[in-house]
Parts: C-alpha cells; sequence; structure tokens
C-alpha cells in the first residue's frame, strides 16, 4: 500500500512528530470517548476522599470523594474544547484581520494596528480575571478570556507576513489582469499565510490548555467544578507530599497533551516548509 | 531613523489612550466598587446604616460623578503624571509604583538573563547538529519549559528545597542595593522557573532562525569564499538569525516588567503584579488604572527599542 | 581538702539538677517570633477596619480597657484598667486606669486618650464595623472622671459589656495621634501602650515589632520582638512551616489534616500538632426574599436535607461540631447540649425520615424539581463544600450549578442580597458571648443576615435574652432561642457547624495560648522562646 510506505516513511524521518500525533490521536480519542471510558461522572462526590490509587479507583479520589481517573478522562474533552476553540476562533479571526488590514492599508490599517497594540498592551491574567468577574465564571469565559488573548497576537503575526506576501508579483499581475480584491485575497494571500496559520495554530492550541491552568490558579480559570487539568492541578498543590497523585495524574495529562501537540506542530511546520528539512548546506 | 522613532514615540499617545480606556471601561463592567467591598465585608451593621456609609464613601472617592467626568479627570492628572490616591491602601498610587516597579523590573531582567544563556545556544546547538539525537533532546527539553504550568513550576520548586534540603527562599524582600545576596537568594527561583517557562519558545525560535537563515546566499559566498565552517556559523548565521529572537526576548521582557503574579504569589516577592491583581479585586480603580498605564508604556517602550535595535543591526532594513 | 572539694562538687551538682528543671520552665529573654500574616494589611487603622489581617498585624501594639486573659483565654483582665466597679444599676461602669503608663513616643497616657478613643468608636459618623458596632447600641456615653478614671454610662445594663469592651477590636489609641493624624491608618500613627512597639511594615513583605522597653507590665514582654512575614499562598506558608521558617500557626487560615501531617514529617518533635475551634460558625444561606427559598417550605427543605456530619467529615476533615448553633465549648452552659442537638431533624442520622419529607416538600412545589444558582465566595475550600451541597441537594430535587464570587467583591453581593443561596459562608465571632452569632446572623438587623429573614419571635428572645443580667434567666433564654431555631427549620442560615482547625507550634515556643476566638491571643505579651 502506497499510504502505508509513505506513513512509515514519515515515521521514520520524523520519529518526533510521529510519536506527537500518536500522542494527540490517543488525546482526541479519549475526549471523544470520555463517556464510555471515565468509569464515573466528573462531579460524583460519593467516595471516600484521599484515597490513593487502587484496583477501584486506579487514580486515586481527590480532596471531596471524586474518582480522579474520571475526571482525568472529562478533562482531556474540556482541555482539548478550550483549547481547540479558543485557538481556532481567536487565530482565524485575528488571521483575517491581519490579511485585511494588511491589503486595505492606509489609515484603516494604521488604526487597526493600534487597536491591537492597546489589546497586546494589556496584561493577559487581568483580561482574563476581570471578565470572570463581569461575566461569572464558566468555560465559555474562559474560551472567550483565551480568545482575546490570541486574536492581537496573531493578526499582528499574520498581517506582517500579508504585507510581504502583498509586494509579490503575481499579485500585481493578478489584479492587472482584472481580478477583484477579494479575489485576490482568496486566491492569492491567504494561502500564502497558511503556513504561518498552522503554526500559529498548533503552538496555541497547547498554550491556551497551559494558560487555562494558570488561571485556575488565581481563580478565573473554568469553574472548580469542572474536570479541568489545571483545577486539578491547583487543588492538588495544597497536599503534595501527602496525596500526590492529585498532582501527578493531571500534571502528566497535561505535559503529554503539550508534548504530543507541540511536536505534531513542529513535524507539519518543518513538512509545510520545505527549506527545513535536511541537514544543513 | 530619527523620523522613525518620532512617528512610534507618536504613536504611543493613541496606543496608551486606548489601552486606558479600554481598562477603565472593562473595571467599570465588572461588578462592585470599594465602597461596597468596604462596607460589606465586614457584615456587622444593618443594612439602612450600610446604604448610608457606601453612599458617603462614594462622594469621598468621587465615585458618584458621571463616568466620563471620572474618565477624563484621571486623564488629567494622570498626562502630569499625578495617579491619584489609592482607594484600598490610602496612600499617593506613585508611591506604590515607585515601591513595586524595581523589584518586578529586577525579576525581569534576571529571568530574561538566564533565559538566553539557556535557550539561545541550546538553539543554535539544535540547529547546528539537526536532526541528531542532540537536536531531538534539545527539542524535548524546550517543550517541557512549556508543558507545565507556571504556578506548578513554581510550587514544585518550594516544595522540593524544603523537602530534600530543609531550606527555604527568604521570605521577605529586600532589594539588590540593600543586601545583594539575600535579594538574589529571593529573587533567584522564582526567575529560573520563569526562564524555564519562556525559553522554550526562544530556543525554537533560534533554532528556526539559523535554520532559515544558513540556506541564505550570503552564507552560501561566505562558503565559497573559503571561511571555515565556525566562521560561517558564528559570525554570519548566528548574528543576523538572532534578530527576531532579540524582537521575541524583547516583546517577552515587555510582559515581564509589568509583574508575573503567581510567581510573586508563591516566592512571597511584593511586586506589580500583585498590586495590580489585588488592586482589581478591590476596585482600587486609581492603582489599577495607573499600573495597567506603566505596563503599556513599559510594553510599547520595549518593543520600540528592540525594533530600533534591529533596524540598526540588519543592514537590510531601512526605517524611513 | 579532697573530701571538701568533694562534698562542694556533689552539693553543686545536687543544687544544678533542680535548677536545671525549673530554668526550663522560667521564661527566657531575647529571641524574636517568626510567624505570618496571610495577606497585606494595607490600612492600618484597628478601629476603623474588619479584616483579621489588619488587627493581626497591630495586635501586640495597643492594650485594651480589658482583655481576654492571656493565660485563661475565657477569662476577662484588665489591661489598661487595673480594675473596675459595676453601679447597682448596672447601667454605670467604672474603669480605675493604671497609673505612669506611656505611650510608645513617650508621652503620658491618661483617661483623655480613652475617652478621644470611645468618643470616636461611638462617632454615629464614623465606620467602626467590630468596636464601634458592638458598643453602639450599647453605650450612652463616656466620661473622664479624672486623669486615672474612666466612666461607661449604659443605654440599659447588659451583662455581656466587658466581653464587649474586652474585645481586640476595641483598642485605646492616643489622643495626640488621632488629633495629629485624624486616623490610624499610617505606620507611624501605630503608636500604643502594648508590650511591642511598631517597628516596620515592608508592604506585602514583612510587619515587625519590637520591644516595649518600658512597657507598664514590669519584666514583660520576655521577645525581643516579632516578626510577621506577609503570605499570601497557602502553599508557600505550608512550606514555611515545614521549613521551620515560622514558628506558629495561629488562627487563621486553619490547617487542613493533610498539611498538619505534612508539617509534623517535615519538623518530627519539633513541632506540637493540635486541633483548636476558631468560632466560626459554618453558615449555609437562602436568600428569603427571593424565589425559590421566600417558600418557607423550600427552606425547610433544605434545613432538613443538608447532611451537616457529611460536610464536616468530607470539608473540614472531621474537624468541626455539627448542627450546633452555640458550641459548648466556647459558650459553655449557654450552648444546647450536643445530644440534644444531634437528635434534631436535619442532624439526625440517619438522614432517611429527613430526606423523605424534604423531598416531599420540594415536590410540592416544584414537581419536576428545581435549577438553582448556588453562590460562593473563592476563599478556603469553600468552593469544595458548594459542591458537596450540591451533591446532597441533588437527591431532593433541587439541582444546583455553581457560581462563584471573588473574595472580596462577594461580599457586595451577598450584601445586595444577589443570590439565590449561598453555600456556604464562615462568619468569625469577635468574642465568645452566646448572643454573639445572633445578634450577627439572626436578628433581623443584623449585619451578616444575608438571607435578609425577619422572624419576630427570633428577634423578642434575642433581645429578651440580651437585656437579661439573671445568668440563669438567660441560659433559659438562648435554650428556647436555639430549639426554636432548629426545631422550626424555616430559617434562612442553616448551621452546618461550628469550624475547627488544625495548628502547630514550635515546642520552643512557651507561654502562648491560642485564644478562643481568631482576634486574640496574637498579642504574645507573655511568649517566650525555650533555647
Amino acid at each position: 500500500m502506497d499510504e502505508a510506505g509513505a506513513l512509515a516513511r514519515f515515521a521514520q524521518r520524523q520519529p518526533l512528530g510521529t510519536a506527537g500525533a500518536v500522542i494527540v490521536v490517543v488525546l482526541v480519542g479519549v475526549a471523544v470517548f470520555a463517556p464510555q471510558l471515565a468509569p464515573h461522572g466528573p462531579k460524583e462526590t460519593g467516595f471516600a476522599p484521599y484515597l490513593p490509587p487502587s484496583a477501584q479507583f486506579p487514580m486515586g479520589t481527590d480532596q471531596i470523594g471524586r474518582d480522579v481517573l474520571s475526571r482525568v478522562v472529562w478533562g482531556a474533552r474540556l482541555s482539548l474544547y478550550v483549547g481547540l476553540t479558543s485557538v481556532l476562533i481567536g487565530v482565524t479571526l485575528g488571521a483575517l484581520w491581519g490579511v485585511v488590514t494588511a491589503y486595505v492599508g492606509g489609515a484603516p490599517d494604521s488604526g487597526s494596528q493600534r487597536v491591537v497594540d492597546s489589546l497586546m498592551a494589556l496584561p493577559p491574567i487581568i483580561l482574563a480575571l476581570a471578565l470572570m468577574a463581569a461575566l461569572g465564571q464558566s468555560v465559555n469565559n474562559v474560551v472567550l478570556a483565551l480568545l482575546l488573548l490570541l486574536v492581537p497576537t496573531a493578526a499582528r503575526t499574520v498581517r506582517s507576513v500579508a504585507l510581504s506576501v502583498k509586494e509579490f508579483p503575481f499579485v500585481e499581475a493578478a489584479l492587472a489582469a482584472g481580478c477583484s480584491h477579494t479575489r485576490v485575497i482568496v486566491r492569492h494571500i491567504l494561502p500564502n499565510c497558511l503556513a504561518t496559520y498552522i503554526v500559529l495554530v498548533t503552538t496555541n492550541v497547547s498554550y491556551a490548555i497551559v494558560v487555562e491552568a494558570s488561571l485556575s490558579f488565581i481563580g478565573a480559570g473554568a469553574p472548580p467544578d469542572e474536570p479541568s487539568w489545571g483545577g486539578m492541578l491547583t487543588a492538588g498543590t495544597q497536599a503534595i507530599e501527602n496525596a500526590p497523585w492529585l498532582v501527578l495524574f493531571p500534571g502528566v495529562a497535561i505535559s503529554l497533551a503539550v508534548f504530543g501537540l507541540n511536536l505534531l506542530g513542529d513535524a507539519i511546520r518543518d513538512l509545510a516548509d520545505p527549506r527545513l528539512r535536511g541537514g544543513l548546506g | 531613523m530619527r523620523t522613525y522613532i518620532t512617528r512610534r514615540l507618536l504613536l504611543f499617545v493613541p496606543t496608551l489612550f486606548g489601552a486606558s480606556l479600554l481598562i477603565f471601561v472593562l473595571m467599570r463592567l465588572v461588578p462592585g466598587d470599594i465602597a461596597e467591598i468596604l462596607v460589606y465585608q465586614t457584615g456587622s451593621e444593618s443594612s439602612a446604616v450600610q446604604k448610608r456609609q457606601i453612599e458617603q464613601i462614594r462622594r469621598e472617592l468621587g465615585l458618584d460623578r458621571p463616568v466620563a467626568t471620572q474618565y477624563l479627570a484621571w486623564l488629567a492628572g494622570a498626562v502630569r503624571g499625578d495617579f491619584g490616591y489609592s482607594y484600598s491602601q490610602r496612600r499617593p498610587v506613585n508611591e506604590i509604583l515607585a515601591e513595586r516597579f524595581p523589584r518586578s523590573m529586577e525579576l525581569a531582567t534576571v529571568t530574561l538573563l538566564l533565559a538566553a544563556l539557556w535557550a539561545i545556544p541550546l538553539g543554535v546547538v539544535s540547529a547546528v547538529r539537526q536532526n541528531t539525537w542532540l537536536d531531538y533532546v534539545v527539542r524535548v527539553l524546550s517543550i517541557s519549559g512549556l508543558s507545565l504550568p507556571i504556578f506548578f513550576t513554581g510550587v514544585l520548586i518550594l516544595y522540593l528545597l524544603v523537602r530534600v534540603f530543609r531550606w527555604l527562599p527568604p521570605l521577605e524582600y529586600v532589594s539588590l542595593t540593600e543586601a545583594p545576596v539575600e535579594n538574589l537568594k529571593q529573587l533567584i527561583w522564582p526567575a529560573l522557573a520563569q526562564a524555564y517557562y519562556i525559553s522554550a519558545p526562544i530556543m525554537r525560535l533560534t533554532r528556526s532562525q539559523m535554520l532559515e537563515v544558513v540556506r541564505q546566499d550570503y552564507v552560501r559566498t561566505a562558503r565559497a569564499k573559503g571561511l571555515g565552517e565556525r566562521a560561517v556559523m558564528y559570525r554570519h548565521a548566528l548574528r543576523n538569525s538572532l534578530l527576531p529572537v532579540v524582537t521575541f526576548i524583547g516583546w517577552w521582557g515587555g510582559r515581564l516588567l509589568g509583574g508575573v503574579v503567581i510567581m510573586e504569589i508563591i516566592f512571597a516577592v511584593p511586586g506589580m503584579g500583585l498590586a495590580l491583581v489585588q488592586a482589581v479585586s478591590y476596585r482600587d480603580y486609581p492603582t489599577v488604572q495607573a499600573i495597567i498605564f506603566v505596563m503599556a508604556l513599559i510594553f510599547l517602550t520595549v518593543n520600540l527599542a528592540v525594533d530600533v535595535l534591529y533596524g540598526w543591526l540588519d543592514p537590510r532594513i531601512r526605517y524611513g | 581538702m579532697k573530701t571538701r572539694v568533694r562534698l562542694i562538687a556533689l552539693l553543686c551538682a545536687a543544687l544544678a539538677v533542680p535548677a536545671a528543671v525549673t530554668a526550663q520552665d522560667r521564661p527566657r529573654y531575647g529571641g524574636v517570633l517568626n510567624w505570618f500574616d496571610y495577606g497585606d494589611p494595607g490600612r492600618l487603622d484597628v478601629h476603623a477596619e474588619s479584616p483579621l489581617v489588619v488587627q493581626q498585624a497591630t495586635a501586640g501594639v495597643y492594650s485594651g480597657l480589658l482583655h481576654w486573659d492571656p493565660d485563661d483565654p475565657s477569662k476577662i483582665a484588665g489591661d489598661l484598667a487595673e480594675r473596675w466597679t459595676v453601679s447597682p444599676d448596672g447601667k454605670t461602669y467604672t474603669f480605675h486606669l493604671r497609673k505612669n503608663v506611656k505611650w510608645h513616643d513617650g508621652q503620658s497616657f491618661s483617661s483623655a486618650d480613652v475617652k478621644a478613643s470611645f468618643d470616636r468608636l461611638l462617632n454615629p459618623e464614623f465606620k467602626s464595623p467590630k468596636c464601634g458596632a458592638a458598643l453602639k447600641p450599647l453605650v450612652a456615653s463616656v466620661e473622664a472622671v479624672d486623669a486615672s478614671t474612666v466612666q461607661f454610662t449604659l443605654k440599659a445594663p447588659v451583662s455581656y459589656f466587658p466581653g464587649a469592651i474586652a474585645s481586640a477590636w476595641c483598642r485605646v489609641a492616643a489622643k495626640h495621634i488621632l488629633e495629629k493624624y485624624g486616623d490610624l491608618n499610617r505606620p507611624e500613627a501605630q503608636v500604643g501602650t502594648g508590650p511591642f512597639k511598631f517597628k516596620k511594615y515592608d508592604r506585602g513583605s514583612v510587619i515587625e515589632w519590637e520591644k516595649t522597653k518600658d512597657y507598664f507590665i514590669p519584666g514583660l514582654p520576655y521577645l525581643d520582638g516579632v516578626k510577621q512575614y506577609i503570605l499570601v499562598g497557602g502553599p508557600t506558608q505550608v512550606a514555611a512551616a515545614k521549613a521551620g521558617r515560622i514558628m506558629l500557626w495561629d488562627a487563621w487560615p486553619p490547617m487542613r489534616k493533610t498539611q498538619a501531617d505534612e508539617v509534623k514529617t517535615a519538623r518530627g518533635d519539633e513541632v506540637d500538632i493540635y486541633r483548636w475551634p476558631i468560632n466560626t460558625i459554618f453558615l449555609l444561606y437562602m436568600n428569603s426574599k427571593r424565589a425559590p427559598f421566600d417558600n418557607p417550605d423550600m427552606r425547610r427543605a433544605v434545613f432538613l436535607a443538608i447532611d451537616r456530619q457529611e460536610l464536616i467529615t468530607k470539608a473540614l476533615e472531621g474537624a468541626g461540631v455539627p448542627c450546633a448553633i452555640l458550641d459548648p465549648k466556647l459558650v459553655g452552659e449557654f450552648a444546647l447540649p450536643l445530644e440534644e442537638v444531634a437528635k434534631t431533624p436535619g442532624c439526625r442520622q440517619a438522614k432517611d425520615t429527613d430526606l423523605a419529607e424534604a423531598e416531599k416538600l420540594v415536590k410540592k412545589h416544584h414537581p419536576n424539581g428545581i435549577d438553582i444558582e448556588i453562590a460562593v465566595r473563592q476563599v478556603g475550600n469553600y468552593v469544595d463544600r458548594a459542591q458537596l451541597v450540591i451533591a446532597q441537594l441533588r437527591k431532593i430535587g433541587i439541582r444546583g450549578t455553581l457560581k462563584t464570587h471573588e473574595s472580596a467583591a462577594g461580599y457586595a453581593s451577598f450584601g445586595k442580597g444577589d443570590f439565590q443561596m449561598i453555600a456556604t459562608q464562615d462568619r468569625a465571632m469577635d468574642g465568645i458571648d452566646p448572643g454573639d452569632v445572633f445578634h450577627v446572623v439572626y436578628h433581623t438587623n443584623a449585619g451578616s443576615n444575608y438571607a435578609q429573614l425577619s422572624d419576630p419571635k427570633a428577634d423578642d428572645l434575642i433581645d429578651r435574652a440580651a437585656k437579661e443580667t439573671n445568668k440563669n434567666k438567660r441560659t433559659q433564654l438562648y435554650h428556647e432561642l436555639q430549639r426554636y431555631i432548629l426545631t422550626s427549620g424555616t430559617t434562612g442560615a442553616v448551621p452546618v457547624g461550628w469550624v475547627e482547625g488544625f495548628f502547630f507550634r514550635d515546642k520552643k515556643v512557651r507561654g502562648y495560648k491560642p485564644a478562643l476566638t481568631t482576634y486574640d491571643g496574637n498579642t504574645f505579651m507573655k511568649t517566650w522562646l525555650a533555647p
């Protein structure tokens, strides 16, 4: 089979990337099949607290008697939801903003750059805190907060790429040939920004997951009863010595997710940019 | 170059204005104000008394004026450098700024130094030995820095210090000028945790920049001229690939100078990040506005400085 | 010659042994006590503020007229007052002040200072949520009879006035300082008559006191100073305890059992771990002015359904007294015996009968169950408690969604009645009078009556018990009041229990007794450090 051969070659050439891909596939699988995989509900509190890992509770129970394994499994779904939604919406919106303003140029471009700068100058944590306080703490508001963090950076990055793409000769040629601006943007500018976009998405999904965890430490992350890995990690720091399983399993979960996503993202980027393959010279 | 700098400096004004307006509006959208918090947090008076006290506090602080008036009054003070009085600490906000900023600055500087010293050489190594096991090790190491939330790294450091060495960093802050050793004994740990976290993207950026640059024509030319591999690498490739890295570090510097509240909480460093979070929590508008203003100013200044440096170092870039 | 020397040596040895034993029990001078404050005080005016961080930062600097005896925290003793007398009608208290007491800046203390302090506290325009709020309803006037005598005239005789005046919040400040600075917020204004002088306040970092050289009790204090690190993060506080950087853990926040175990493992024989009540009641509030809890049936359903024992076992790791409105450990006979409380509906185990009745009550008004928002501030482990409550209420058809509030701003939401249910919120008492919890939580005008429930019968009992001077009659009234609240079950503030916590003390720290409120026992006037 040609595909099998191609996959095998990919695995050989990009061992790290393959490892990453495997991890991500497992992550997505766990997230999708969470209801079937988790032995209990993520908010079920009927059990004795602080039980160490055992046959009945492979990852132990937490400080109010919930099954850690179930919460870690459901946590995959929450982390992936938060990471993917915030990044896909945020980076896409930002990228579109960057492309359009780069293309249009002039005063609108300058004005929107000021807005982007103003947003970027605000420390992310305060933005998240204020949003949670104003709108209430919920998973979707966490997504919103992360989104607001990602849009300006994406806009700026993609804008600078689009600015250079705008100067390419084929753009001028297309315009001279009578293509509409929209057509030029969609068929010429956007595709050339694709590599940057992919890089932004892959690096930011894991960033979003980790930022959500940090937000939970100061009380601005997902609501504490949700099975958020970051929330579990925060709660577990109160008892590292006596109940290490409370930080071990969510910590490993976060690390694995970040590793997988980053390795995979690196490999995709290397593939997309042929100049980065192979050795030097 | 000078026109470029002047133009950028002029652009500070609308950006600062925008940022301060944004945070002003955001803080007003958040429910509750200092009057309510001060009065309700005791829960010991009857509601009639409480209502009276709230109105009195609001009058004293000028919170009963229309919102637009409040912003303009703040703005008028801000351009003179007078940021008013903190609602929750009853002292001039400028005092708070003067007290807290040097600490965050020191922590940020140490963090950046550590991160650069660690990340850049490793990134170079990883690029020069691409696709070897060394490259893989460095890439895995770099990702590991990103993979744990920074609060966890901090708590873990504290825990291990106590568990393994039965030692804890100093819990009270002394300035670098007063007692440099004590100061560094306290700050080195949050700096390490932060540096570990930000070194990851720096390492990767260095690596990808190096990889890109060595394929450029001028490198090939240098090789063709017969320069040794080492000269090629370090004199030409490295210097040019560092520029985006410097920009990136500068961007992080701008962020870090505002103080990282999580590190400040864990390592008991009373810096700007903590001051800001506490001010938001108490709806201490003057302090929030002032700190955000200063943070934005720093961020913009650092980015400008880095861009200027970029232009000065790279002969191909000319700012018109 | 040799025998004589040997005899003298033997004699010395014989004397030295008991001397060594008593030397260990005899207080030593010197050393600095290290502990921590859980937040940055910011403002330091003990008359105007209410958070514990402020009181803790300034406790040793001031003296009161009376105070809770550091040697026996359940007794009131004179501080600046050597002795006091009560008039036969119980309305006039005359305090005879110590003579030759000096303020930390060298000026002399007199009754003028007492009058100035209490005039300030009792001023209707002055916001004093602790001492002022407690004394304003009681005191008609304060007069300085002569330089060392002060008279308080009460509006009506009440038996608990000494306790109110002994509060850690009713400290005496200097008249000349109040005149100079207007308030006591600044570090420079921290001039008191207490065993320690206010030495240093590095905001966000550390608070330091140093020994008062001419404190009015000769021979005290033993310590050279007290140092409080400002440690905001929980893991940092525990790490400081494990590394021996702090010598004791007092009052707030109480350690969890797991944390206490960690400290024990790390420090071993160097520390004593103990469990102690923090005179704080653990409450669940229901807003009686909003649906669904404006309906007394619904309130009763929740009252019956809440499993107090489970909450205390899981959320407090067993460190608490379930169900009681008054804790016998703290108020003695005024509290209903715990055996009686344990049989009341809502408290009795097993909960089958109560749960069945609760479910019926809910079904009567909401046949398909009901969805509510459960508010909670993000402090300590309130969030964990809320999740346990959610699980418990689900059994009777009440489906709760968690709504978290910020630590500071959350109070504003509660005060404004912006909630359906608060699960949960603790309330610390300022003293050990049985009336405290009722004046503060259950009375219609009570400041922490977040439920905004007005129960005339309860109010009547509370008011009568406050005025009753005969101890037996007063006990009867409080018993009747507790029974009424516990059996009617329609209260807006469900008493889940009284909170206790785990604490530690370095064995080197002597002469320190944890007090019966979170605000006392932190002046360290008689504390000393063994070598």
